[in-house]
């Protein structure tokens, strides 16, 4: 009996929160605005069924645009949240910086849906599936929210604004190799997770290359191993690199926990192997230098990164460009960006703006760019 | 045979012993490097502070209870004594130990007070804490990491260096090893631990403080975890806000392979440093036998699941012999 | 902890009478319920919105699918580690499948019975071998059906799933507002519930967890229950990744981990006692939404994750004391039920 009343009055509950939600928009009146910088627009947030008022007509000036990391925690994510929050300030408009709980689509799809329910303007997402987000994005996109991509590309955005080409980062893991061992002699990768998706685009480009270059042809790529961006597991990966291959060269680590753990086996082992790849200036001070582990290594601005997407959100909002191939924009800061082809050989399939190449970081810049990020 | 010498031999440990033997061996025919003292010394450096948080562990699941937020007590008070450093308020290396020694007992005791005192089941309370303690660490560090040039050099210095040729912190997981087995082998505590544990009711009535002694296990086990904080973070060089999650399935793990009842009032120090040794082991050679990486997860399942079965199996096997014997 | 399990006594059908019925903990849990539903709904105006809301619900209740039979488990004073690895695998076959024979109706039948297979594993093992607990053993599983997921999809991602009209639909459909997917839930939710509380199995299953000896003596099979509850979940987890890949359109190994320990909070939360014989099916479903809309609140007004995951261990643990302050109010002693 009693647990049929409970039942009931869930049921109750759930109808009459239905119910006022069926009438129509009933914002409670009472507490409208407790907390300022989340709440979005209230123009935007009618229901979506009755009234498909797009919010990026450009009439709004009080914009609020979104962007979604892949997730907390991760130092250049951070960094990239950052360059966007900044951003949109200058632009005058109202950013929401969201981390999913953890590294998957589906905390990211669940963030885009409350965003969607906030009724933002825009979304920068940073996709950890480069299929699993089309449909939640599509579904953002059918209520006119302006959708783009940064750092991983997904299917179902207008725009993808690219660090650096696939292949230009490849391009420079190859020849830091090349340049490491002289022109010849073995290395091996180590990886993030196995799903990680801009790793193993890179991995698959740098493939390609070394395929494709004569040049390349006495380099010999022993392995490559997942170190699933834990320290202890890319500990292990590493020093099992060092004991089953005496004959290694050089240690290719594409993410910043990889570098950081293989420089530091390294260091600790007092190993003759040089590691390359891409880490955070402020986390490799100390691991790249001359004599230490690693000479040199590549990375590319976070905070840029961030700013550009920003950028490009607000130029679809008002109507700047439509993301067609060949399209120009231009920044509050003056610079102009070039819409180009999508790339979809390497998990590219939007159109895409590329913000700039790899920059390289060693002894005499490593300090600098350490206070930077 | 020695009666004593059949007695081992019958022990659970002893089968353990051989389930750990038999183990290296297939690895060392699949990886001739295994057995040498680099890589040796390497599991035992890398797993010092699994192998340390194992002893702690037991100690909680004597008494019946569980702690799943070792690895979020880990992370909190690792990265507190890396921001400390970071902000130049440590000193050098024995504080940032102390430091995280303290926020691991605090941890710990704050745990056992909702267990013993909010009657709160050990699992439930843990499965919050270890929400709380993972959300907190992100929240003191601002999701930021501590890179290794803002933690202190001798603090680094110690972590990564040797002592008699022995990395310091085997040196600090034998310390700690040897403590334990004193406190629960020869102590009033320690047996009050197992009796505890055994049987509550009788332990009640008999006069022991069971809170009392709850308490001060969940607050060592919390010590053990800040003490492994500050090892983890000095050892990789660096502090970052989801390091250690997940580490208490695998320290688990190495309880129950080690002969631990999860029931409580059962298992030996030197039964949960075999089985701590065999995780170790075991999450070592993934990486070194060169299987393909995509295999390398289900062989951990494996294995451990083959493990504690066989560990099972060798169990009944001299039970019904120790029968056979007394029936005659 | 065993002295503790004989006190108890078998707690199927609970006190009557209206005292009884305020102080029962799915009254305290449906007061939880309704407040985080008022505070919602006037913190932020977007949070009354049929379709947003129900388009959440829908996303919590594939993981509350699992969390169903996990309560089964926790009242046999068991527990699944596994189910999050035996999710990922189901749908990484019914993937593999599905592009291999363009059929979707095979598809699902073959996660389905992954699913039914994982858990059977784990209850055979868990039978053959009584002197393991259920933890270590769904451990071992749940690394091991994981691993067998990245073994067969490695790096790739199996997808396409969402090209197939009426099985995406089995997520998106809806009838007005409400989703078919939340119905079906519900009707789901009301099987579990009369099996457990109207049903001889049911009572088993409560005479199990409250004293295991004392049901092998009374004659109840024990070892067929646990097989039973074990396969069933297993069977769960099949039907979670059929929606799971209906709602994603695709999957990769890392699907589907953490579902076992938030399924578990949702079922502790709900009143349900790990010891095992303890617990209220209803509580369970309050709990489950308490949960997940308490998420998407916080979510609307953009909490960080990180504060989001503090409160809802804090939450946690706060609800469970206050329900054992809440049982020194009645005039029985409070069972000890803490070890």
């Amino acid at each position: 009996m009693k647990r049929k009343i409970i039942a009931l009055l869930l049921v109750l509950v759930i109808a009459l929160t239905a119910a006022a939600c069926g009438g129509g928009d009933t914002t409670p009146a009472a507490t409208e605005e407790p907390t300022t910088e989340a709440t979005p627009t209230p123009d935007a947030t009618a229901t979506p069924e009755e009234d498909d008022d797009p919010a990026d007509d450009g009439g709004d000036d009080d914009l609020t645009f979104a962007i979604i990391t892949k997730s907390a925690g991760i130092p250049f994510m951070e960094r990239m949240a950052y360059g966007f929050e900044n951003a949109a300030a200058a632009m005058g408009f109202n950013a929401i910086v969201q981390h999913p709980v953890d590294t998957t689509a589906e905390a990211q799809i669940t963030v885009i849906n409350n965003l969607v329910a906030q009724g933002v303007d825009g979304i920068a997402v940073a996709s950890n599936d480069p299929y699993a987000l089309e449909s939640a994005l599509q579904a953002a996109r059918d209520q006119g929210i302006v959708v783009v991509t940064l750092d991983s590309d997904t299917a179902g955005s207008q725009l993808f604004v690219n660090q650096a080409g696939v292949f230009e980062v490849a391009q420079v893991l190859v020849d830091s190799v090349y340049d490491m061992t002289g022109g010849a002699g073995q290395f091996a990768v180590l990886s993030a997770t196995s799903v990680a998706t801009n790793q193993n685009a890179w991995i698959a480009a740098m493939e390609e290359i070394i395929a494709q270059n004569d040049q390349y042809a006495e380099l010999e790529w022993l392995t490559t191993v997942f170190g699933d961006d834990e320290a202890q597991r890319s500990f292990d990966e590493t020093q099992s690199l060092l004991v089953n291959h005496p004959g290694l060269d050089v240690i290719v680590a594409p993410t910043t926990v990889g570098i950081m753990a293989a420089a530091q086996v390294v260091l600790q082992q007092d190993s003759d192997v040089l590691v390359a790849g891409l880490g955070l200036p402020s986390d490799m001070l100390g691991l790249v230098g001359d004599d230490l582990p690693t000479p040199y290594m590549y990375l590319w601005n976070p905070i840029e990164l961030g700013e550009v997407a920003a950028y490009a959100l607000a130029a679809f909002a008002n109507g700047d460009t439509d993301g067609s191939v060949g399209d120009t924009f231009t920044s509050i800061t003056g610079t102009t960006f070039t819409i180009i082809a999508a790339a979809p050989e390497v998990g590219i399939v939007n159109a895409q703006i590329i913000v700039g190449l790899p920059f390289r970081f060693d002894g005499d810049n490593i300090e600098e760019w350490a206070q930077v990020y | 045979m020695s009666l004593r010498l059949k007695k081992l031999v019958r022990t659970r440990e002893f089968s353990l012993l051989i389930v750990l033997i038999l183990l290296s061996a297939v690895i060392q025919w699949r990886n001739p490097h295994f057995l040498t003292a680099t890589v040796i010394d390497s599991i035992l450096r890398n797993y010092s502070y699994t192998i340390l948080m194992t002893s702690g562990m037991l100690m909680v699941l004597l008494v019946g209870g569980i702690d799943i937020s070792v690895g979020s007590t880990l992370a909190l008070s690792g990265m507190t004594s890396a921001l400390l450093m970071r902000e130049g308020i440590l000193p050098n290396w024995w504080m940032a130990y102390l430091t995280s020694l303290g926020v691991g007992i605090l941890c710990g005791l704050l745990v056992g007070i909702v267990i013993t005192k909010g009657k709160v089941l050990p699992i439930i309370a843990t499965l919050g804490f270890m929400y709380v303690f993972r959300g907190l660490t992100f929240f003191i560090s601002d999701s930021q990491w501590v890179g290794m040039m803002q933690l202190l050099e001798d603090f680094r210095d110690f972590s990564q260096g040797t002592s008699l040729g022995v990395s310091n912190l085997i040196w600090i997981t034998i310390v700690v090893y040897i403590f334990v087995f004193i406190l629960l082998k020869w102590t009033k505590l320690g047996r009050q631990v197992y009796a505890v544990g055994s049987n509550i009711e009788a332990a009640t009535v008999s006069g022991i403080r069971t809170d009392r002694i709850k308490l001060f296990v969940y607050a060592f086990n919390g010590a053990l975890a800040g003490l492994s904080g500050a090892m983890f973070v000095g050892f990789y060089a660096g502090a970052q806000n989801n390091i250690a999650m997940g580490l208490e399935l695998d320290i688990i793990a190495a309880c129950v392979i080690g002969g631990v009842s999860l029931k409580g009032g059962q298992g030996t120090i030197p039964g949960v440093l075999l089985g701590a040794l065999t995780i170790a082991v075991i999450n070592r050679s993934l990486s070194l036998t060169g299987i393909d990486p995509f295999w390398q997860q289900a062989i951990k399942g494996a294995v451990i699941l083959a493990a504690v079965m066989a560990n099972v199996l060798m169990q009944r096997q001299s039970v019904r012999r120790t029968l056979a014997r007394r029936e005659i | 902890m065993e002295n503790v399990i004989r006190r108890r006594s078998i707690d199927a059908n609970p006190p009557r009478g209206l005292k009884a019925r305020i102080m029962r903990w799915e009254f305290a849990l449906l007061l939880l319920f309704i407040g985080v539903n008022v505070i919602n709904m006037n913190l932020s105006p977007n949070f009354l919105n049929a379709h947003h809301l129900f388009t959440n619900i829908n996303t919590f209740l594939v993981n509350g699918l699992v969390a169903l039979p996990m309560a089964y488990c926790l009242l046999l004073g068991e527990i699944d580690l596994s189910v999050g690895s035996t999710v990922v695998l189901s749908a990484t076959l019914l993937g593999i499948v599905f592009n291999a024979t363009e059929s979707m109706v095979l598809g699902i039948l073959t996660a389905l019975a992954v699913g039914t297979l994982c858990g059977a594993l784990n209850g055979l093992i868990l039978i053959k071998f009584r002197e393991l607990s259920a933890m270590i053993v769904t451990l071992g599983t749940m690394i091991l059906y994981r691993g067998l997921a990245e073994r067969i999809l490695g790096a790739e991602a199996t997808g396409g799933m969402r090209t197939v009209e009426w099985f995406a639909n089995l997520f998106d459909a809806r009838i007005g507002p409400v989703p078919f997917f939340f119905i079906f839930f519900c009707v789901l939710a009301g099987v579990f519930w009369f099996v457990m509380h109207k049903t001889v199995f049911g009572r088993r299953m409560f005479a199990i967890g409250a004293n295991t000896q004392a049901a092998r003596y009374a004659g109840i099979n024990v070892e067929r229950t646990r097989f039973t509850v074990f396969t069933l979940t297993g069977l769960m987890c099949g039907v979670s990744a059929v929606f799971f890949t209906s709602w994603m359109g695709s999957v990769r190994n890392n699907v589907g981990e953490g579902y076992e320990l938030e399924a578990i909070a949702m079922c502790v939360l709900g009143g349900m006692s790990t010891a095992g014989g303890k617990g209220t099916f209803p509580g369970v479903i309050i709990a489950i939404f308490t949960l997940g809309l308490l998420r998407f609140g916080l979510g609307l007004l953009n909490v960080n994750p990180q504060t989001v995951r503090i409160i809802i261990g804090a939450l946690l643990i706060t609800v469970v004391v206050l329900q054992n302050v809440q049982r020194l109010f009645k005039k029985k002693p409070a069972p000890a039920n803490a070890s």
